[in-house]
């Protein structure tokens, strides 16, 4: 089974509260994927953020794992090695 | 003059060299000449010099699923370090009124664990292709590809791009 695909964004009903992570299917409808709270540091905005990235970020990945990578591998083999570790990550892969 | 005196004295020239390498070496596309990992060491200096270093303002990874969580509403924990930073939600059923851990919410914790692991792959892999584009005259799909992903890096930054 895949993650929900699709666009996520970040949601808040109070600046002190949680932040939620929403996605929308293509009916239009949303609903939460996630909550995101790091108690009082203060940085779950930036995790929020980059918790809605993660369908983007996983999707151009894959793009270029496959368009690029060995352009990637011939100039630098650990970026291609770490490239080809994250998406195994999040495919459950490791 | 002390060692703090003498490094805030030298600061301004060690920020400029360090530009005129990274310039030199995005300019002359060999990347290589300096060392990868040298050249990404060099532009976090310069952007904490330069304030830039909010871009890194998210919990820190590597992120793990840490496990389910007991709170209803609540499917997979995603942890740092030795804090639980995020949950999944679970999947409601309105059959018997109760909430599921479904294999897309476990996939969903997955590919969430991985988001910090991700955008540092893209980063290099951008800081590479960027070089590489102006001296191989990449086609047009190539082209599309590193604008795609420029642009998942800064929504991840909460920029836009």
């Amino acid at each position: 089974m895949a993650a929900i695909q699709g666009s996520w964004r970040v949601t808040a009903r109070g600046d002190d509260d949680p932040r939620y992570v929403q996605a929308r299917q293509t009916d239009g409808e949303e609903f939460i994927v996630a909550k995101v709270w790091a108690g009082d540091d203060g940085d779950y905005e930036s995790t929020a953020r980059l918790v809605a990235a993660a369908p983007d970020l996983y999707a151009v990945c894959k793009l270029l794992f496959g368009c690029l990578g060995e352009v990637i591998e011939e100039h630098n083999e650990v970026a291609y090695s770490d490239l080809h570790m994250a998406l195994m990550k999040a495919e459950g892969e490791t | 003059m002390t060692f703090d005196e003498r490094v805030r004295d030298a600061a301004p020239g060690l920020l400029a060299a360090l530009k005129e390498i990274v310039a030199y070496d995005e300019g002359s596309n060999k990347h290589g000449d300096f060392g990868y990992e040298v050249l990404q060491r060099c532009k976090t200096a310069i952007a904490k010099a330069e304030g830039r270093s909010d871009v890194m303002a998210h919990t820190p990874g590597p992120w793990t699923v840490g496990g389910q969580s007991d709170n209803p509403g609540e499917a997979e924990e995603i942890a740092a370090a030795d804090r639980v930073i995020a949950w999944t939600a679970d999947s409601y059923d309105y059959d018997d009124d109760e909430g599921h851990i479904t294999q897309e919410d476990r996939a969903n914790a997955r590919l969430i664990a991985a988001a910090p692991e991700l955008l540092a792959a893209l980063r290099s892999a951008v800081t590479i292709l960027s070089g590489w584009e102006c001296t191989h005259k990449a086609d047009d799909g190539d082209t599309e590809t590193v604008r795609l992903c420029k642009a998942a890096i800064a929504k991840a930054e909460g920029r836009s791009e």
